[in-house]
């Protein structure tokens, strides 16, 4: 609506420590704003897995046809799965270590660890899947399927977006891209995929520990 | 970038190696795992299961929020959020299968 | 027309500070808030339109003005509409103006965010409307009770459209609560402490949590739909063993919350009318701020009672029903405070304070009604009959778009440094205010006698003419009403009186700055001493440069020798809008156009990060700061 013609200046790299403080002034809270940002988001985060696996619940011992969780969940496998996204966790916050020290080698490392570790674990899932579908339980066969595969497919998902996270986070780092990779950038991806990995806790307990009981 | 990075490091709060930590928090993930694990198979606990794996389920979930995601240390603020947002949550989703589902079994 | 083009990373960014590309790319939350305010009535003339349709087929009994199915989706289009792309867009629009100035901040935390949340809102309110002109628009209610919306009660595309677009305008709501929860944690001007926000910024902050806490529960209702209808899994299928009343719950846990997103904001623009207007601050502040913070808590504890009649059980029941209850006690501490504002002041009757006692006495005459509701044996009497409706439109229609008008009247100076017409206000005024009470006051009546909400057509003889009849003339009245208010919105942007930076004698910090305003809102960033700042200055002899506590004189010096940084304008999130809107047609017609989209989302998604938020920078120019 209203033009303000005023001399303009073209950004430049901030040129000393001083001048980037002003390009990011200090905030009210002392929390750099992404940082906030993404807690914010994954407090929302958990309502929405809180309402997934709310419906998983909702509808255990629901089906009224088969196949049921006991007849497939292979539990030393899963834990076995279970192990593989946990070792991500560490190998994450072992990167996030790593990038707030400035330690390029050391990030790099973690962070094509991390990226293999999410990729076998989604290699683990989709072994998961063509089992599960050899015998017989599709989306639509029952509420078991349903709540199931949409539940895991989710989760499944974020991993997924963690994996490609990661990946973009690694080959910047590989072509020296400053501006990507910083321990801040790091440090969100980090959390969000520690919060996958808590949701991963979450549904190893309650849909494959608790599948014989209900 | 290494230049860059020190720069962030500073404003850390805490720029010591905390490798020996975070290994020592991934053994005990492990083993609690393994415990639930146990438990799953142990005809004995089976009247127990259910609240031997919520409780472990939230041991683990508070190690990792409170040290990989260093909830521990860092500004409360974080730590009220994000326990709004599990709280929330978690109660409305007990309340809701007991409604359509619990208060009738 | 400064056109610059510079080389960021590998994507050249163009800079114009003109002409359509400038809105097009622009990520100046002025900007923002005037296109969500225009696209937003544009679609509250929309629904006003269907809600029209819908008065004219229930003129009088047996009319048969349209097809049954073309009422189903009117009245599904116009709750759909009115809600989700009038009502919640036209508060966006207050907070994405108002936000940043009042807290003394040079933009939101994250500017191309804020961009993305309004296109896909536009996009997805387009996406949704252009149902009408293929297979039909959405006809399950803007409740879509499960299983209304599976395949087998909902076989055509309509429900689709309803689920995608919602799903598209959920993601921009959501982007904005996470932008709008960190600007006010994190860049309140030195000296604004929480507790010396203005109540606007307090009722965002809070409206934020509610978004951040409630649309994730939709987000997941709609995609159980979807899949139900595109994949076929049976979450609300009864013959598999699902529970339909699932649905309810899911819905109604956001569905609450919502009803407080959209009220929550208009109670803060009335909170900012009405002190100006009575030349008092508000009464009782802090009670203020700690109702707003009960209410927000309590409104997600009420969620069943808008299905007691599905037999939850006493237990359940009797504790929603008390839960119910209780927020009226917050509520009704705000009216007092509202009222105690008002007593003793130096009233001044301009527009704005017209609109906002509007809102104060058709808000009590819902809130009363939806006590009402929360005994359970009247709710087994109300449910689903014309007294709902009429309670939920005394909230949100004599409510909310009540302090809407009043916030449209009273910051309009504020954008184009020219009153709107006050003649015109008051006849906008009464017509609105007469008509709305003509339409909706008899909805009372008839839902007593027991007409059922979403009925096609009534029986005659059982004594519902009348009172539908007088119903639909109120509905053309209030239609004068808002013509009045749209030619005199229009007409006065150019011919409009002419006024000073500051003609109400405001007390927030907006009315210190320029009008227009400039692009970076403050030439220094100002230091805050008291909780209405500007009538400090203005008249409590509170000198603007005094140093407060988290003042950094460097960063002032610093920006005064360097300049003051800016976020570059950006198309990304345009982009990635429209890929999102691609995806949602390909969901619904082509999974080759879908895994299309989804790589457009990717792409765009890469785009918009590596293009990163650096700025520019501007030298404001001397004589025009405070």
């Amino acid at each position: 609506m209203s033009t303000y013609p005023l001399p303009q200046q073209e950004a430049t790299q901030p040129a000393s420590p001083t001048m980037d403080a002003a390009v990011h002034p200090e905030t009210n809270t002392g929390i750099n704003s992404k940082k906030l940002g993404m807690w914010v988001f994954l407090a929302s985060e958990c309502l929405l897995f809180g309402t997934l696996i709310g419906t998983y619940i909702v509808y255990v011992g629901q089906s009224v046809t088969g196949p049921l969780p006991q007849d497939l969940f292979d539990i030393p496998l899963t834990t076995l799965f279970t192990f593989v996204l946990l070792t991500s966790s560490l190998t994450v916050v072992l990167a996030d270590q790593a990038a707030r020290q400035g330690n390029v080698g050391k990030l790099r490392l973690w962070l094509a660890a991390t990226v293999l570790l999410g990729l076998s674990f989604l290699g683990f899932q989709f072994f998961e899947y063509k089992h599960f579908i050899e015998a017989g339980l599709f989306l639509k066969t029952n509420l078991f399927g349903s709540t199931f595969y949409v539940l895991t497919g989710f989760h499944g998902v974020h991993v997924s977006i963690g994996v490609i996270w990661f990946l973009s986070l690694l080959i910047s780092s590989l072509r020296g891209n400053k501006r990507a990779v910083n321990a801040t950038n790091v440090e969100l991806a980090g959390l969000y995929w520690h919060f996958v990995d808590i949701v991963w806790i979450v549904v190893f307990g309650v849909v494959y520990l608790m599948s014989e009981i209900g | 970038m290494a230049n860059q990075m020190q720069q962030q490091s500073k404003a850390a709060p805490q720029p010591v190696d905390r490798t020996k930590q975070y290994v020592a928090i991934f053994v005990m993930l492990g083993v609690i795992t393994l415990a639930e694990v146990g438990a799953f198979y142990v005809e004995a606990l089976e009247s127990m299961l259910v609240p031997i794996i919520l409780g472990l389920t939230a041991v683990k979930f508070l190690l990792v929020v409170l040290y990989y995601m260093h909830l521990k240390s860092d500004h409360r603020v974080l730590s009220l959020f994000f326990a709004v947002g599990a709280v929330m949550a978690i109660a409305m989703f007990l309340i809701v299968p007991w409604i359509v589902i619990w208060q009738y079994t | 027309m400064a056109t610059q083009t510079t080389t960021v990373g590998r994507i050249p960014r163009v800079k114009k500070q003109t002409g359509l590309w400038s809105w097009l790319t622009t990520v100046d939350h002025k900007r923002i808030g005037i296109m969500y305010a225009f696209a937003a009535l544009f679609f509250f003339v929309l629904g006003g339109i269907e809600a029209l349709l819908i008065r004219l087929q229930l003129f009088k009994p047996n009319l048969d003005l349209m097809h049954p199915e073309t009422f189903n989706q009117l009245f599904t289009m116009h709750g759909t509409t009115m809600l989700f792309l009038a009502a919640m867009p036209l508060t966006a629009a207050f907070m994405n103006y108002l936000l940043p100035l009042m807290i003394g901040a040079r933009d939101v935390a994250f500017p191309r965010l804020n961009a993305f949340s309004f296109w896909i809102f536009v996009l997805g309110g387009i996406f949704i409307n252009t149902s009408w002109f293929l297979d039909g628009a959405p006809h399950a209610a803007w409740t879509g009770y499960a299983n209304l919306t599976t395949t087998q009660y909902s076989p055509g595309t309509n429900t689709d459209f309803w689920v995608l677009g919602l799903q598209l305008l959920g993601i921009g709501t959501l982007i904005s609560s996470f932008n709008f929860i960190v600007t006010i944690l994190n860049m309140r001007a030195p000296g604004m402490s929480l507790i010396r926000m203005p109540v606007f910024v307090w009722t965002t902050f809070v409206t934020a949590f509610l978004i951040l806490f409630s649309f994730p529960v939709i987000t997941i209702a709609l995609f159980l739909i979807m899949f139900d209808r595109l994949f076929g899994t049976v979450f609300f299928s009864v013959a598999a063993g699902a529970d339909v009343t699932l649905w309810q719950h899911i819905f109604w846990i956001f569905g609450h919350p919502e009803v407080y997103i959209l009220v929550m904001p208009a109670m803060g623009i009335v909170s900012e009318i009405l002190p100006t207007f009575s030349r008092k601050p508000l009464f009782g502040y802090s009670v203020m701020v700690f109702s707003t913070v009960a209410i927000g808590f309590l409104g997600f504890s009420v969620w069943t009672h808008h299905m007691f009649t599905i037999g939850m059980g006493p237990v359940a029941t009797s504790a929603f029903a008390l839960t119910t209850m209780a927020i009226a006690i917050p509520t009704g501490v705000k009216v007092f405070n509202w009222l105690g504002t008002l007593w003793g002041g130096n009233i001044r009757f301009k527009t704005p304070l017209l609109f906002a006692l509007g809102f104060l006495s058709m808000f009590v005459i819902g809130g009363i009604t939806g006590v009402m509701h929360s005994a359970v044996p009247a709710n087994m009497q109300h449910h689903d009959t014309y007294f709902v409706v009429a309670h939920f439109h005394y909230v949100i229609l004599g409510g909310i778009m009540n302090a809407i008008f009043g916030g449209f009247y009273y910051w309009f100076p504020k954008l184009t440094g020219r009153l709107m017409n006050e003649r015109l206000g008051k006849w906008h005024f009464w017509t609105f205010l007469i008509g709305f009470n003509m339409t909706f006051f008899p909805f009372h009546f008839l839902g007593l006698m027991g007409m059922p909400r979403r009925v096609f057509t009534y029986a005659e003889g059982i004594g519902l003419e009348f009172w539908n009849a007088f119903s639909t003339v109120g509905a053309f009245v209030m239609a004068i009403g808002t013509m009045i208010f749209l030619h005199n919105l229009f007409a006065s942007i150019r011919n409009g009186e002419k006024c000073g930076s500051d003609p109400w004698d405001a007390r927030t910090l907006e009315w210190s700055l320029p009008t227009p305003i400039p692009p970076h809102n403050f030439d220094e960033i100002p230091k805050i001493h008291a909780r209405d700042e500007f009538w400090a200055r203005k008249y409590e002899g509170v000198d603007p440069n005094a140093p407060v506590e988290g003042w950094n004189p460097e960063l002032d010096e610093y920006e005064k020798k360097h300049g003051i940084h800016m976020p570059s304008p950006s198309i990304w999130p345009l982009i990635l809008a429209i890929a999102c809107t691609v995806t949602a047609y390909g969901l619904i017609y082509s999974p080759w156009v879908m895994v299309g989209g989804i790589l457009f989302i990717i792409v765009s998604i890469f785009g918009f990060a590596y293009e990163g938020d650096d700025g520019y920078y501007i030298q404001p120019t001397k004589g025009l700061s405070q």
